[in-house]
Formats: structure tokens, C-alpha cells, sequence
């Protein structure tokens, strides 16, 4: 092959690899985090595409709310009036780890998509 | 000329090669979203979130659905906080002609209460009342209140009679299934899905994981084991399927008194949390009410029973937490339990 040949492969070849490093990922590359309440899906979260950390409140159907805050690869209940706050206690959604689960509002953050691989959690 | 249209030139080739190798490569990454996406559903029930997480096939809402209705069929029937419920109603009037459902499970529950020497125990019903882990209005009893209440512990107090009518022989009994619902429950979905065509799913009970069949790549569903020390974060991975996973631990319900944490799986014999040297048991089963029992009964019993006892009667597998941090795994799942450190395998 001539020196031609190699140097217009290697222009491919990095042309590319640059379309598959920019061009936006959908799949198990993402930190999608999903926000359901009384089992209905309110919000998708991509995580790792957050700019600018921010809150929002998530109203339960008896009359209570959680806030959730969001940040750069972190999402978590930051307050809420239920009665155990485990959903606080909780901390920051892991990576790999189970879910945020706020009973008494019927409130469930977990990943839909990530790079961990696991596909639930046991716990007890 | 010949040639060169033959094969063409060197950088002709290159391009028609790179332009293959983009294609073959495009095709791979991008799948059919009908074929591949899993049906995905959230309900509360059993006071407890019940999570399909993935559930593939054509069938998969409608089975889901149909599941999901017997859990509340199940739920209204089994809870013991439910008014009018068949086991509520039981422990208010001290006797009752039980259902098939609660005929099968209360029989389960005697099996392995007799197997277990009574480690799992389904009359533990007044004492969790009396620690107030129903109401969240807790409790810590004194010598005389538990010496009092463990006169009606003891599932070897039931009568049940060959047509299902049960009745406690000493007032002040009840019994709670709820060691034990949740794993029959799983039961009833994996029968449902296995009538509906479904051959690949991944369900949360509550925490209990059901792995049907495998992903529809054929490989195995991975299952997280959650660490003990109340963290969300998980301490390996468990490689399975077309089995339940089931979890106890003391780290979900708890209450702290006086500096004190007492959490809520009770020991029948002393009527206290169990301290058994064991901080989190996950048996892993084909059978889901025994994988729910048994989680439970070996928290009471400790390592080195429960070692004892996986030895005798087998049909599961387990892993242990210890409280030292030791973590210990039968034979069985040695291949296909990760774990990011060292621990110790249990031989038969």
C-alpha cells in the first residue's frame, strides 16, 4: 500500500473515532436517572449532561412533597415531610446501587440506563 | 487495465473496506427498539414497591397487569394490618376456615418453622406489635412485658386441621406472613409470566429480586448485593438466572432508642432483634418462599447453623455478612458471586 493509502486511512480512522466520541450517546453510556411518583414516570434525568446543579419539588398524593436536588452525576431527596425521611437518609443515588425509595409518598428514583451493568438490587 | 478493474486500485479497496467496516459497525450498535426494549411498570403494594424492571415480550404489559392484580389479590387476603383481611380477621377472633392460598402458605410457614427449630416463627405477630414496628410508634418492652408476650410465641401453639381451619390454642396469639407472603407472591408471578410466554424478566419485590430466564442476549441478569452498612452502595454482584434472590438485613427497619439500634427482625426465642452475628443473609432459590423464609430464619440462626442447616437440607444457596465484615458463600454460587475482596466458601 502506498504512503498515499495509509495517510487517507488514518484521516478515516480519526474522522471516525471523533464522530463516536462527539456525537450525543444513547444507551448504557448515559447516567439517566428516572423520578417516579405513585408509580408514574414524571422525569427523565440525564445526569451526566447537568450543567448547573438545581431542585424541584415532587407533590405526593397526600398532600406531602419531596425536593429533589440535582447535580453533575449526583441526584438525590434533599427534604421531605414524610414520616421516616429514609428517603433523605439515603444520600445520593450510587451508581450501582439500589434505589431511592420515599414509601409514604410513593417516590422512587432509580437508574434507567448507566454503566454498572447490575440490573437490580437485593436488599433487605 | 484488466487488472486494475479486477481489483481495483489500493485506496479504492481501503475506502470499500472502511465503508463495510461502518456499516457492519452501525448495524451492531443499533437495535430493534421492538424487539429489545423491555416493558417497564412501578406499583405499591404489600406496603412495599413492586418494581418490573424489565419485562421482555410481546405479552409483557399484559402479564404484568394480571400479575400485578394478584398481588393485590394476595395483599388484601394476607396482611395483618389490613381490616377485613383474612389474616386479620384470624388474629382478632383467635380462629378461622382458612383459604387455599392462606392453607398453603401457613403450611409452608409450619415446614419451615419445624425445620428451623423454630428460627422462623409466623406468631411473632404480639411481639412485633409490642415493638410498635407496625405503627412506627416504637417500643422497647421490659423483661416482664417480653416474658409476658413470648407465653403466645410458638407456631407449635397453632392447631390446623386437615380441611384448613386453624385456631390458636392460647389467647393473645396472631401471626404475620409477612416473612413469607412476599416469596409465595413471587411464586404466583413467575407462574403467571411462565402462562403468558414471558421468558426473560427482572422484578423487584420489594427489595426480592425474581430473575426469569435470562436477557434476551442469553446472558445472565446481574443482581446487586446491598450493603449492610446502610449506604445504597452494594457489596458484589450475584450472576443469575431463572431464580429469586431474597435479602434480610437489619438495616432497613430500625429505631434507635437511648443510643441503642433495634431493628426489626426478632429473634422468637428471646422476643429481641436477633444478634446473631449476622449483619445481611441472601438465599438464592428456585423456590421463592422458601428463598423468603429461609432469608429470615438464618438471620435468627447465625453462621454457623445456617451452614448447618444449608448442609442438611440444601435447595438453596446463600451468602453471609458477617459482623466482622467476613462474608461467606456456599459452593453453589462460588462462580457466578463477584466480590471485591476475599471470602470464604462454604463446601458441603
Amino acid at each position: 500500500m502506498s504512503t498515499r493509502s495509509w495517510i487517507v486511512l488514518f484521516v478515516l480512522l480519526a474522522a471516525f473515532c471523533a464522530v463516536l466520541m462527539f456525537v450525543p450517546r444513547t444507551g448504557s453510556d448515559s447516567y439517566i436517572a428516572a423520578v417516579y411518583s405513585d408509580g408514574e414516570l414524571i422525569r427523565c434525568i440525564d445526569i451526566s449532561a447537568v450543567q448547573t446543579p438545581y431542585e424541584f419539588s415532587v407533590p405526593s398524593s397526600d398532600g406531602g412533597e419531596n425536593v429533589i436536588r440535582v447535580e453533575n452525576g449526583v441526584i438525590r431527596v434533599v427534604y421531605a415531610d414524610c414520616r421516616d425521611g429514609l428517603c433523605v437518609d439515603h444520600g445520593v443515588l450510587s451508581r450501582s446501587g439500589a434505589p431511592i425509595i420515599c414509601l409514604p409518598h410513593r417516590l422512587v428514583i432509580r437508574w434507567i440506563s448507566d454503566d454498572s451493568g447490575i440490573d437490580a438490587v437485593v436488599g433487605g | 487495465m484488466f487488472e486494475a478493474k479486477k481489483g481495483g486500485s489500493p485506496l479504492k479497496k481501503l475506502t470499500l473496506v472502511f465503508a463495510v467496516v461502518c456499516f457492519l459497525f452501525s448495524s451492531c450498535s443499533y437495535s430493534s427498539p421492538d424487539r429489545d426494549t423491555p416493558y417497564s411498570a412501578q406499583y405499591f403494594c404489600m406496603d412495599t414497591v413492586m418494581d418490573f424492571i424489565s419485562v421482555y415480550g410481546e405479552s409483557a404489559q399484559e402479564a404484568t397487569e394480571a400479575a400485578v392484580q394478584e398481588l393485590e389479590r394476595l395483599d388484601a387476603l394476607l396482611s395483618a394490618q389490613t381490616a377485613g383481611s383474612e389474616i386479620y380477621l384470624l388474629n382478632e377472633t383467635g380462629s378461622a376456615q382458612l383459604s387455599s392460598d392462606t392453607l398453603d402458605i401457613v403450611r409452608r410457614a409450619l415446614s419451615v418453622y419445624d425445620s428451623t427449630s423454630g428460627a422462623f416463627d409466623i406468631t411473632v405477630y404480639p411481639l412485633m406489635r409490642l415493638w410498635g414496628f407496625y405503627t412506627d410508634e416504637h417500643h422497647v418492652p421490659t423483661q416482664e412485658e417480653l416474658q409476658n408476650y413470648l407465653s403466645v410465641i410458638g407456631s407449635d401453639k397453632i392447631s390446623l386441621s386437615d380441611d384448613g381451619g386453624l385456631s390458636f390454642n392460647v389467647p393473645g396469639m396472631g401471626i404475620d406472613l409477612g416473612a413469607i407472603a412476599k416469596g409465595y407472591a413471587a411464586q404466583r408471578v413467575i407462574d403467571i409470566f411462565e402462562s403468558s410466554g414471558i421468558e426473560s424478566a427482572i422484578v423487584s419485590l420489594g427489595g426480592s429480586i425474581i430473575a426469569v430466564g435470562t436477557k434476551p442476549d442469553g446472558s445472565a441478569w446481574r443482581v446487586g448485593v446491598q450493603a449492610p452498612d446502610g449506604s445504597s452502595d452494594i457489596i458484589g454482584t450475584l450472576s443469575v438466572s431463572d431464580v429469586t434472590v431474597v435479602t434480610s438485613g437489619g438495616y432497613r427497619r430500625y429505631f434507635e432508642d437511648n443510643g441503642e439500634t433495634y431493628h426489626h427482625i426478632l429473634d422468637p426465642h428471646t422476643g429481641v432483634p436477633a444478634d446473631s452475628g449476622l449483619v445481611s443473609v441472601s438465599i438464592i432459590s428456585e423456590d421463592p418462599a422458601l428463598a423468603d423464609a429461609l432469608s429470615t430464619a438464618l438471620f435468627v440462626m447465625g453462621r454457623e447453623d445456617a451452614e448447618a442447616y444449608w448442609r442438611q437440607y440444601g435447595g438453596f444457596d446463600f451468602v453471609l455478612i458477617c459482623d466482622d465484615g467476613t462474608v461467606v458463600a456456599t459452593e453453589g454460587i462460588k462462580d457466578s458471586f463477584s466480590y471485591d475482596g476475599d471470602y470464604e466458601v462454604v463446601y458441603r
